[in-house]
Parts: C-alpha cells; sequence; structure tokens
C-alpha cells in the first residue's frame, strides 16, 4: 500500500526534478536487460509466429514460401479436427484445472490445521511439483498400463467381480478414458501449486473474523462460505487463471503418453499444432493454429483480469 | 458492555464444544491426511520399488505387489551400461546451471527495478513480464526453431540455453521482487545517503542483505531448467546431446516398454532435485507468494 502512494506522489509534482528523473533512469535501466532477452526469446518469436501464419511454408522443403494471405485460416476452418481440439483442450484445461482447484483447497484447509509434523506434511505436499512433467507422464504411464497398479487395485477392490470394468483396461488407449486419465495424471502434477497458494492465502485470513463468527453462531461451512472464500477470492481467481492457461498450452503429458491419440481422443489444440508443425513440417498451418490459442489466451486473460477487478474492490 | 459479559461464556462454550468436537474431527482430519499422502507418495513409491525389481518380475502379471521379491539395482547398472545415461545427467546440468546462472543474475536486476524504483510505466511493465506467461509456447517454439536453424545452434547446448530464459527470467523476475521488498527499505536509503550510488547500494547492500533469496531463486530457475521437455526434444536430435528428461523418453522402445529401466532413469533424475528442493522449498513459497497474496 505504502508503495503505491509514494510511486505516485513524484509524478503529481508538476516537473520532474532531476533527482527523480535519475531514480526513473535507473529504474529503466536495471529492467533492460531482463527486458531485451524477453524480446527475443519471447515477444519477437510470438510476432514471427503471426507473419508464419500467413505463409506457406514447409519445413522440408524450405526453399519454396510464399506469402498466401488467409489461406492457412480458411484451411483450418474447414479441418474437421479444429472443432474437435478446440473442445478437447477446454476438456483438458478446465477438467485438470477444476481439480486441481478443488484437491488444492482441500489439501490446503487440511494443512492449515494444527496437525502434527505440519512442516513434514506441508513439505511432502510439494513432491509431485518437483517431479518433471514428462518423467510424471511416464510414471503415470506404467501405473495405468493394462497390468498396472490402478488396474491392480480396482481388482483387489472388487470392481471386476462387479463386472464394473473390465480387468485388463488399457486407460490410455481406450479412447473413452484416455483424456479423463490424462486429467488425472496432470491434476497429480499440478495441485501442489494451488496449494501452495490457497495456504498463503488461508494464513492471511485475520482470526480474529472466525472468532466472530463463532460467537454469531456460525457453523464452520457458514464460516468457510462467508470469509474465508471471499477473502480468497482475488488468489484463487490467479491462480486458476494461471492454472488454465498453462494446462491449455501445456504438451508435455500428452506427448508423452498418446501423442494426441488414440483416434485423436487426446488431440489438443497445442498438440495439434506442434503435431502439424514438427511432425509434418506445415510450418504455416502450425504457426495459424498457435495464432488461434495465442487469440484465446488473450481473451482468458482479459475476462478473467475483468473479473479480479471485481472481486479486488 | 454486552460483550464482556457473553464473552467468557462463549470462551467456556467452546471449551467444552472443543472437548467432545476435537478428537472427532481431528480424527477426519488425520484420516483425510493419510489420504492424501498416499495419493502423492503412491505413484512414486511405486516407481521406485519398480526400478528394485528385475525386468522379469516386472513383466510378471502376479507380480504387481509393493513386495520385491529378489531386489536387484541390475536396472541401475544397465542404466549406465547400455544408455549414455552419465552424459544425459551432464546435458541436464549443464543447460539447467548456466540457464540458472544467467537467468538470476539478469533477473536480479530487474526484480530490484520493480521491487524499489519508481518510474513511467512501471506498472505496465510488470504487466508484461507476466503476460510471458499467458504466450503459448507452441506459438514461439516454430520461430525459434527457425532461428536456430539458420544461426546453426540447433544441437547445441545453446538453443536449450537461450530458449529456457523463456520462462526462467519472468519466474526469478517475481520471485526477486518478493524477497527484495522484504529488505528494509532504511538500510538502501542510508547507503544513499552515505553517497553509495545505485549501482553501489544494490551490490553493497541489497544482494549480499538478500543472499538466501538469491540461491533460493538460482536453485528454482535450476530445477525448472532441469524439468524441461518440450524445447528439449525440439532443439535437439543427436543423442550425445539429450538432457535427462529427453533422454528418458527416448528409452522406451517401439513395441516394449522396459519399465524397469525407466523407473530407474525416473528415480536418479528426480532425486538430486527432490533433495535441492527439500533445502529450499521454504523460500519458494515465502517468494511466491510475497507480492501475490498481500496484493
Amino acid at each position: 500500500m505504502s508503495a503505491t502512494m509514494t510511486a505516485r506522489a513524484p509524478a503529481r509534482r508538476p516537473m520532474l526534478d532531476r533527482r527523480t528523473l535519475k531514480r526513473w533512469m535507473a529504474g529503466y535501466l536495471f529492467l533492460l536487460p531482463a527486458m531485451i532477452c524477453l524480446a527475443v526469446v519471447s515477444f519477437v518469436p510470438m510476432f514471427q509466429g503471426i507473419v508464419t501464419s500467413f505463409e506457406n511454408f514447409s519445413l522440408f522443403r524450405p526453399g519454396q514460401r510464399g506469402f498466401v494471405g488467409l489461406d492457412q485460416y480458411r484451411y483450418l476452418a474447414e479441418d474437421p479436427l479444429l472443432a474437435r481440439t478446440f473442445w478437447q483442450s477446454w476438456y483438458f484445461a478446465l477438467g485438470s484445472v477444476a481439480l486441481q482447484a478443488i484437491l488444492g483447497m482441500a489439501s490446503a484447509l487440511l494443512l492449515n490445521q494444527n496437525i502434527w509434523f505440519r512442516g513434514f506434511f506441508r513439505g511432502l505436499v510439494l513432491i509431485p511439483w518437483v517431479v518433471p512433467g514428462a518423467l510424471a507422464a511416464m510414471m503415470f504411464g506404467l501405473l495405468f498400463t493394462s497390468t498396472g497398479l490402478v488396474n491392480t487395485l480396482l481388482a483387489d477392490l472388487g470392481l471386476v467381480d462387479l463386472g464394473l470394468i473390465n480387468a485388463a483396461h488399457p486407460w490410455l488407449s481406450d479412447p473413452r478414458t484416455s483424456m479423463p486419465t490424462i486429467i488425472m495424471a496432470n491434476t497429480w502434477k499440478g495441485f501442489p501449486f494451488f496449494t501452495v497458494m490457497f495456504l498463503a492465502a488461508l494464513q492471511s485470513i485475520p482470526k480474529d473474523y472466525y472468532e466472530a463468527a463463532m460467537i454469531d453462531g456460525a457453523s464452520n461451512w457458514q464460516s468457510f462460505r462467508h470469509i474465508t472464500l471471499p477473502s480468497m477470492a482475488p488468489t484463487i481467481l490467479i491462480t486458476t487463471l494461471l492454472g488454465t492457461i498453462w494446462t491449455f498450452n501445456s504438451i508435455d503429458l500428452i506427448y508423452i503418453l498418446t501423442s494426441g491419440g488414440p483416434y485423436y481422443s487426446t488431440m489438443t489444440l497445442a498438440m495439434f499444432s506442434y503435431n502439424q508443425g514438427f511432425g509434418r513440417g506445415n510450418i504455416g498451418y502450425a504457426s495459424a493454429i498457435g495464432v488461434v490459442i495465442l487469440a484465446l489466451m488473450a481473451i482468458i486473460t482479459i475476462v478473467y483480469l475483468a473479473a479480479y477487478r471485481r472481486v479486488e474492490r | 458492555m454486552s460483550m464482556r459479559i457473553t464473552a467468557p461464556r462463549t470462551a467456556a462454550m467452546t471449551a467444552a464444544k472443543h472437548r467432545v468436537r476435537l478428537p472427532a474431527r481431528m480424527v477426519l482430519v488425520y484420516f483425510l491426511l493419510a489420504g492424501l499422502t498416499l495419493a502423492i507418495v503412491m505413484p512414486f513409491l511405486w516407481l521406485f520399488l519398480g526400478s528394485f525389481k528385475s525386468s522379469f518380475e516386472l513383466m510378471q502379471n502376479q507380480s504387481q505387489t509393493l513386495w520385491i521379491k529378489n531386489p536387484t539395482l541390475e536396472n541401475y547398472q544397465r542404466l549406465f551400461r547400455e544408455y549414455d545415461f552419465a552424459r544425459y545427467f551432464l546435458n541436464s546440468t549443464i543447460v539447467a546451471g548456466v540457464t540458472a546462472v544467467f537467468a538470476t543474475s539478469v533477473s536480479a536486476f530487474a526484480g530490484y527495478s520493480l521491487a524499489r524504483f519508481t518510474f513511467a510505466g512501471k506498472s505496465f511493465l510488470s504487466f508484461l513480464i507476466l503476460l510471458t506467461q499467458m504466450i503459448p509456447v507452441i506459438a514461439t517454439i516454430i520461430p525459434l526453431y527457425l532461428w536456430f536453424q539458420w544461426l546453426h545452434l540447433l544441437d547445441t547446448y545453446w538453443a536449450l540455453i537461450i530458449a529456457y530464459n523463456a520462462f526462467a527470467i519472468p519466474f526469478c523476475t517475481w520471485l526477486l521482487r518478493g524477497f527484495f521488498m522484504e529488505i528494509p527499505k532504511e538500510l538502501e536509503e542510508a547507503a544513499e545517503i552515505d553517497g553509495a550510488g545505485q549501482l553501489g547500494t544494490f551490490f553493497r547492500i541489497v544482494l549480499p542483505l538478500s543472499l538466501p533469496g538469491l540461491v533460493a531463486t538460482l536453485i528454482f530457475s535450476f530445477i525448472l531448467a532441469w524439468q524441461e521437455f518440450l524445447f528439449a526434444v525440439t532443439f535437439t536430435s543427436k543423442a550425445e546431446l539429450r538432457t535427462l528428461t529427453v533422454g528418458i523418453a527416448a528409452m522406451r522402445g517401439r513395441d516394449i516398454v522396459d519399465w524397469g529401466l525407466l523407473n530407474a532413469g525416473v528415480v536418479v533424475s528426480t532425486v538430486p532435485l527432490a533433495v535441492l528442493f527439500a533445502f529450499v522449498q521454504r523460500y519458494l513459497v515465502k517468494g511466491l507468494t510475497a507480492g501475490a497474496v498481500k496484493g
């Protein structure tokens, strides 16, 4: 708060004195190296990608390259895979983020209790975060093979005898279960981030609120609904925004587990673009899909920021 | 007035309530905690135990138990004998190490700028840094690939080190900004009154004071770079340049998956990360949430 106050104070002065100007310059100069690096690895490639989407350009025939206007987008609009991957991307991203947020909230509430070895459990919950995504994917590949641990456990629980599932159900190679399985793996990998953020938000809620609510005879649920949730709203929004964007763009897990198959059942827009670009060499087409993703990310960000402003107030 | 009368009574009531409710409630809490622990640990434990089983034992349907009949180090030995695993390890270490040092240095300046200086367009510039998190990798990976091809940087460490800055710099900047904000401002002001320039204050006061934060940031960016897969698999094709994640992914055969070997590979490449992480996880939580929660 005080930082923003002092931040605005010099700007209101009619004339910039030399000292202020010097501090401005220092601020810019300190920021400059990072900005140059980010321009080189993020912003310029992003614009380059937009330009490439108007070109016909094959990775395998680098000589022939030409401007084709909106052709790539026209092909894309006619591609039946576009609509399919569009909805599957949302299924993947929102399914993962919803589960991660629920699990993150539940574990944050648990770890905020006065439990034994609290520090130990708070560290433990971060384990999935440390495992590299590509390796976590392989780990889940192992768990969900037809003879994997999951099927063994389900059989032990008697689900096979009840006829609910097949004894050797291949989770990842059946189009009906491939996406839910990937969402499950992604949830495991991603929920600790939510736990950490939610736990920090929980700890910053003043204890008096709960005491006051208790005196007023509020139930646990009422305290959660009327104190915890509203206080955490900004954190919940920002975390789910970042989670949605990261998941929407993530490829590692799907690349390793299914590469978009079987029968395109786990193909997301990002995977679709990657396959087109580096699998088939259709750089122009892949860039056009990339631009579609970019536009979607912009829309999500704007919607979330609008929501954030309302919650903050 | 009424508060004063009711307060002790409620306190007594809650105390009485607690005596009855606490155990049942805590039993539920520990029960759920056990479930959470199991869900987190089980996949990795399964993998860890699997790495000590012989391939034959793993292939057998009946051996899907936590019990290892004949514990063996065969998988670990094969990892280094049949594959160039030591090389993958070295590649990952070099790439992640250089990325971490470079990104942390650049971000230290940027983080300090955002934490302390005031200038026109500051909120826009800090938003721009956050915005890089919204840019899909898929939109930048193709142009980067073409540039690296043109500069003959494909199949070199440089391609990875350069590309990794795309995620390392925003992350480090944000983290360091949080650490720098926690240093009492008075120390810097005193230094400036004593005639130290901005750069002098930064190097002599700010950096030494935030040494733990700097080390933590260094380690986190190292972990992030170590975990990366997509850039690495796209920008390298030679076997001797594979990083750990790519090398292990490449171990999956076309038809038969040698799970024992894969398990051992995942264990060897994850355990160092976990050890590093254990040292610094407190700082991560502090740094990540410093700006985010307090707003």
